[in-house]
């Protein structure tokens, strides 16, 4: 899943989205590490690493983000559009697409 | 939670265990690489102690821990006589990839994210609370 991506490259405390953005795109990361922030901006709360995707439950509830994300060390990030995911979504099974929503609230 | 698959189609082929009340399912810390679908009976996840989550027929037990974890995160005990169906975590990637390969992706990905959130959230209580 590459089209309609592109990919960012971005040093360590650089900010990849900030609290209350509308989330309208998801992330690959593929080198390098993103943390999430509490509401504070103080503490880191979660870390994604190299071949995780996130963003996905937040972009799929048309929600906007609860945390800060900031870069942690040198990377490269995949940034896949919203209208990606729902085009996806839309094309897969009845019973995958349902599951998949399930998912997305747990996610939530 | 129900997967996304006619597991009917992949069943005959895999163990069938018959587990009795009391027994366990699922122990904590084993690994992923097999799923277990409740075929009868119902079962219940237990974590140090603590009841969690119930299963019933046409469940696979734990199915969060098993799309987004490498080791199971909590026992699971079954709370009748269970008939539980054993099959292999490639076969079910193999057959759901089939149906939908973006969909196994989602799910791995949306698992193991919700897992973290869910971690990440019971540590903040433990700090709250210490």
């Amino acid at each position: 899943m590459t089209g309609g991506s592109n990919a960012l490259k971005m040093i360590s405390g650089e900010v990849l989205f900030r609290e209350g953005q509308i989330a309208d795109q998801f992330y690959l990361i593929e080198q390098g590490s993103v943390l999430i922030l509490d509401q504070a901006g103080r503490n880191v709360i979660r870390i994604y690493e190299s071949d995780q995707l996130f963003g996905l439950p937040e972009v799929l509830a048309k929600a906007v983000w609860r945390h800060t994300a900031i870069v942690g060390s040198r990377s490269v990030i995949k940034v896949f559009p919203a209208a990606l995911l729902f085009q996806r979504v839309e094309q897969m099974p009845s019973t995958h697409r349902d599951f998949i929503h399930d998912m997305a609230k747990l996610g939530i | 939670m129900k997967m996304p698959l006619q597991v009917d189609a992949i069943t005959d082929a895999h163990p069938k265990q018959i587990i009795a009340k009391g027994e366990t399912v699922i122990t904590a810390g084993s690994s992923t690489d097999m799923a277990y679908y409740l075929l009868s009976g119902t079962a219940k996840g237990r974590v140090k102690g603590v009841d969690g989550q119930n299963f019933v027929s046409g469940h696979v037990v734990s199915l969060v821990s098993f799309l987004g974890l490498e080791a199971y995160d909590s026992d699971v005990v079954a709370t009748s006589s269970c008939e539980v169906l054993v099959m292999p975590r490639l076969l079910i990637e193999h057959h759901w990839s089939d149906e939908d390969s973006t969909s196994w992706v989602f799910a791995c990905s949306m698992a193991a994210d919700a897992i973290k959130k869910h971690q990440a959230l019971s540590q903040g209580a433990k700090m709250v609370t210490a």
